[in-house]
């Protein structure tokens, strides 16, 4: 029940506080300005030290992204430019996904081999190679291991401390 | 031989091993899609 009202008030917080109308009508944040029409931005760039670090992203910034009255580039909550956000985490997710679940799996695989301890100092590269190419599919692996219910311990394995 | 692969394949060495790869890697992701490192990969020019 209790989660139930989380959700519809997520739910409710969602479509009445953002802005449906201004991502329909693709109409601009109202204080963003591209970087390129930013004096603070502009200033900035301007008295950045001239080498590869701030050349480059400077200029990219300028091209592609919108500015703050501070003069720093931010990015837009909308509809429209979910990209700028769900690409980057889907990235960060994947991977720290990948570099979890190879981890998992090798730690799995070592028990089965006859000094677990050994394989935790000195590397079994055949199995650590067969972790990291199942690490690669975490996504599928966890979604059959859920529906299997191996993901997690029976609830009768769980300790309990004495009450 | 059998004493060098166990030692090359110690953890300190493996993840030294590891951290290279990973910015190489990296670097070369950098190079291949411009802007990526700055976060502007995905956007569209205004």
């Amino acid at each position: 029940m209790r989660k139930l009202f989380a959700i519809l008030l997520m739910g409710l917080l969602w479509f009445t506080l953002a802005p449906a109308d201004a991502a329909a009508a693709g109409a601009p944040d109202t204080h963003l300005v591209p970087c390129q029409a930013s004096e603070a931005f502009q200033e900035r760039m301007q008295n950045a030290p001239e080498s590869y670090y701030f050349d480059q992203p400077y200029q990219a910034y300028e091209s592609n992204l919108l500015c703050g009255a501070d003069g720093l580039p931010h990015l837009q909550l909308r509809f429209d430019r979910a990209i700028d956000v769900v690409i980057p985490f889907a990235i960060f997710f994947y991977f720290a996904g990948f570099v979890g679940w190879s981890g998992r799996a090798y730690l799995i695989g070592s028990k089965r081999a006859s000094k677990p301890e050994e394989t935790e100092i000195f590397i079994d590269l055949p199995l650590a190679i067969r972790a990291f190419s199942q690490g690669l599919l975490w996504p599928l692996l966890a979604i059959k291991e859920l529906t299997a219910g191996e993901l997690t311990v029976q609830k009768n394995e769980l300790s309990v401390s004495p009450r | 031989m059998q004493y060098l692969m166990k030692y090359l394949t110690s953890a300190p060495i493996m993840a030294t091993l590891a951290l290279v790869i990973l910015s190489i890697v990296m670097i070369e992701l950098n190079h291949v899609f411009p802007g990526l490192q700055y976060g502007t990969y995905f956007h569209r020019a205004l």
